[in-house]
């Protein structure tokens, strides 16, 4: 497990008050939404805004496939760190 | 098929031999018919004559009128065998080069009138234009239609047997009318109408035969006649589910009807051709020739909105059932009609800047539009499709520099309001059509706020497409499903949010500016019940004003049914829609 990965986690419980979970409970390849951890549209929208809060990430609806870098712990990682790697270069 | 030429002619000679030449070396017949010119004019006409050579020259020894002059040609045309016949003004303003794709389209349609539709560079003289949209105008509601874009261009291709059938049974006139008139009949018979844009000049030194107050009074009449033939049309027009005329050729075009437009689907095509001719004639004779104007628009969506007709009165029944304060009188179905055709137009008045702050009462304490409101934060606006917000957003918009997002539900409305965008420069208004609210939108809205951007989205109306969630809470007597959107969005972006409403009240605009809360939180375990009781509070707000101007509350859909599958299938969606948020 990456130490970004195990940020994130920590982000997602803060963020929605997820009073039961912790970290470990929460496995990097699993859905996020839906079955997995069960988030809901509403959680997607409440991440995507604290999301881009603390990362300053831009996610333009119409050009970037949201569900996918949504998809699970380690899809939001890979999609931070891609765009750290824009904004650095 | 066999197309030949019909061109008639009132002492217009001159230009004759090169259009006789042209068309004869394309190979067509010709029916050249003399409407009676002078003398010397019909001695030029007459020495064209050629049978041999495909030209034939007719003489109505007494001028009879251009339409009556097409018509001979015409029915030279059907003698002959030939089963279309293009007609061509003799004077030549038509450009001929144009012919050939005309005769394309109607070879692709035979059974379409195919007409030209003038293309008028900015020379076109100012009486002469808004003569032509006046036509234009009347055309549309004879025709319930957008379809045709010119009634009046004598360029055309006409199916012979069709047209012969027109004049033989009904009246059409004969004169200046008949462009117009055949046209029209043709449409209501279901005849496709085919359209060429074509170049058209105004040769020096030009004779015309348009002679001013005859013809004018001539084609008042037409339309006076086409106008109840419309009326008289009407219920089987209705019957036969908004068609003129049964038969699957019906409809403008044939060719999969994409031209296929009625009032009733104006906000999906047609680009609000309708609103831009009300914007102008608004500009140029003010309000009350405006309302004139749409009173025939008003009466057809009263007539044929059935749906809208009858959640309206289901709608006053039950305001008068929960009971309105004393001296608010609960208007009639049709009175409650005439209200939105009135809030359309108060629209047009507010953003071409002829409703001032002047107009606006102001809630009891505030001494401008902005006093009850924070100075520099971000603040979430609830809104909703009573009265009309737009209006206070117009003036608002001139008073002082902001930029507001309005999130919008359907294309249509942003179609709409991008109209009223291009017509005043002073707005600042992103328009943000939300089909669904994903994370990606909601962190564009958020940095918005950040930056003191207002977000405008309406509070009542739950989106069109099934997704939306809704949240059932009491509202005038029953539970009424209000959208859940507005109190999700409020959550996430964490700023104050308020609830606005304008409506007419004697003379002028009323306002209602009231806060909701300085935030609106939706813990995750109670998120259902936070959401109903912020949504109870604005349903018990709303409930006040409606119940003060019954007659605005410009929800014609059943807004109570236990689900809204469908929003407002009808007329009345397209324009309103647009004052859907803002």
């Amino acid at each position: 497990m990456t130490s970004l990965e195990n940020e994130l986690k920590l982000f997602i419980i803060e963020t929605l008050n997820l009073e039961d979970v912790k970290p470990e409970d929460i496995d990097s390849s699993e859905p996020l939404f839906g079955e997995g951890l069960g988030l809901d549209s509403i959680d997607a929208l409440e991440l995507g805004v604290e999301l881009q809060k603390k990362y300053k990430v831009r996610i333009d609806p119409k050009k970037d496939d949201v569900k996918a870098h949504f998809a699970s712990v380690r899809d939001l990682a890979a999609f931070l760190v891609a765009r750290e790697a824009v904004s650095n270069a | 098929m066999k197309i030949c030429a019909v061109i008639p002619t009132c002492n217009h000679y001159k230009a004759l031999p090169e259009i006789v030449r042209r068309l004869r070396d394309a190979g067509l017949t010709l029916y050249v018919i003399d409407d009676g010119s002078r003398a010397e004019a019909a001695i030029h006409i007459a020495a064209l004559n050629d049978p041999a050579g495909g030209v034939h020259v007719e003489r109505l020894p007494v001028n009879a009128g251009k339409g009556a002059a097409v018509i001979k040609g015409l029915e030279l045309a059907s003698r002959a065998g030939f089963s279309h016949a293009a007609q061509i003004d003799a004077d030549g303003q038509h450009d001929l080069a144009r012919l050939d794709e005309m005769m394309r389209l109607s070879r692709e349609a035979p059974q379409a009138l195919v007409t030209g539709v003038p293309q008028y560079d900015r020379s076109i003289p100012l009486g002469r234009k808004l003569g032509r949209w006046i036509t234009h105008f009347w055309v549309w509601v004879e025709t319930l239609s957008f379809v045709i874009r010119d009634s009046m261009c004598g360029f055309r291709v006409y199916p012979v047997e069709a047209s012969l059938a027109v004049w033989r049974e009904e009246p059409v006139g004969r004169r200046m009318d008949f462009d117009t008139e055949i046209m029209v009949r043709l449409f209501w018979r279901g005849v496709p109408v085919r359209q060429l844009p074509v170049g058209v000049t105004y040769p020096a030194g030009n004779l015309s035969n348009f002679r001013g107050l005859a013809d004018n009074v001539r084609i008042s009449w037409m339309h006076t006649r086409l106008f109840f033939g419309m009326v008289r049309r009407l219920p089987g027009y209705l019957a036969r589910g908004a068609r003129w005329a049964r038969g699957p050729a019906v409809g403008p075009s044939a060719a999969g009807g994409a031209e296929r437009q009625n009032w009733a689907n104006l906000g999906e095509r047609g680009g609000y051709l309708g609103l831009r001719f009300l914007f102008a004639v608004h500009a140029l004779f003010g309000r009350r020739l405006c309302s004139w104007a749409m009173l025939p628009v008003i009466f057809y969506f009263y007539a044929s909105g059935r749906t809208a007709r009858d959640a309206s009165r289901a709608f006053l029944a039950r305001v008068r059932r929960v009971g309105t304060p004393a001296g608010v009188l609960v208007p009639g179905s049709f009175g409650h009609f005439l209200q939105f055709g009135g809030a359309l137009l108060d629209k047009i008045a507010a953003w071409s800047g002829q409703i001032t702050t002047d107009d606006v009462r102001l809630p009891a304490g505030a001494d401008s539009l902005f006093s009850f409101l924070p100075k520099d934060e971000a603040i979430i606006l609830f809104v909703s499709h009573f009265g009309n917000i737009e209006v206070i957003r117009a003036i608002a918009s001139m008073e002082r520099d902001f930029r507001v997002n309005v999130l919008l539900h359907q294309k249509n409305a942003a179609k709409f309001a991008r109209i009223l965008q291009q017509a005043s420069a002073r707005s600042q208004v992103d328009l943000i059509e939300i089909e669904d609210m994903g994370p990606g939108t909601a962190m564009a809205l958020s940095e918005k706020v950040a930056r003191g951007e207002w977000v405008v989205i309406a509070a009542d109306r739950l989106p069109p497409s099934g997704e939306g969630r809704g949240v059932s809470v009491p509202f005038l007597g029953e539970a009424a499903e209000f959208p859940q959107g507005p109190y999700i969005l409020a959550h996430l972006l964490q700023k104050p949010v308020y609830m606005a409403a304008a409506w007419r009240e004697d003379q002028g605009y009323r306002l209602a500016c009231d806060k909701l809360a300085d935030r609106i939180i939706l813990p995750r375990a109670r998120r259902s019940a936070a959401i109903a009781a912020n949504a109870a509070h604005y349903a018990r707000w709303l409930e006040r004003l409606v119940l003060r101007a019954p007659g605005q509350w410009f929800n014609f859909y059943d807004f109570w049914a236990a689900r809204p599958d469908q929003q407002p299938a009808g007329p009345e969606a397209a324009p309103q829609e647009g004052s859907l948020a803002k």
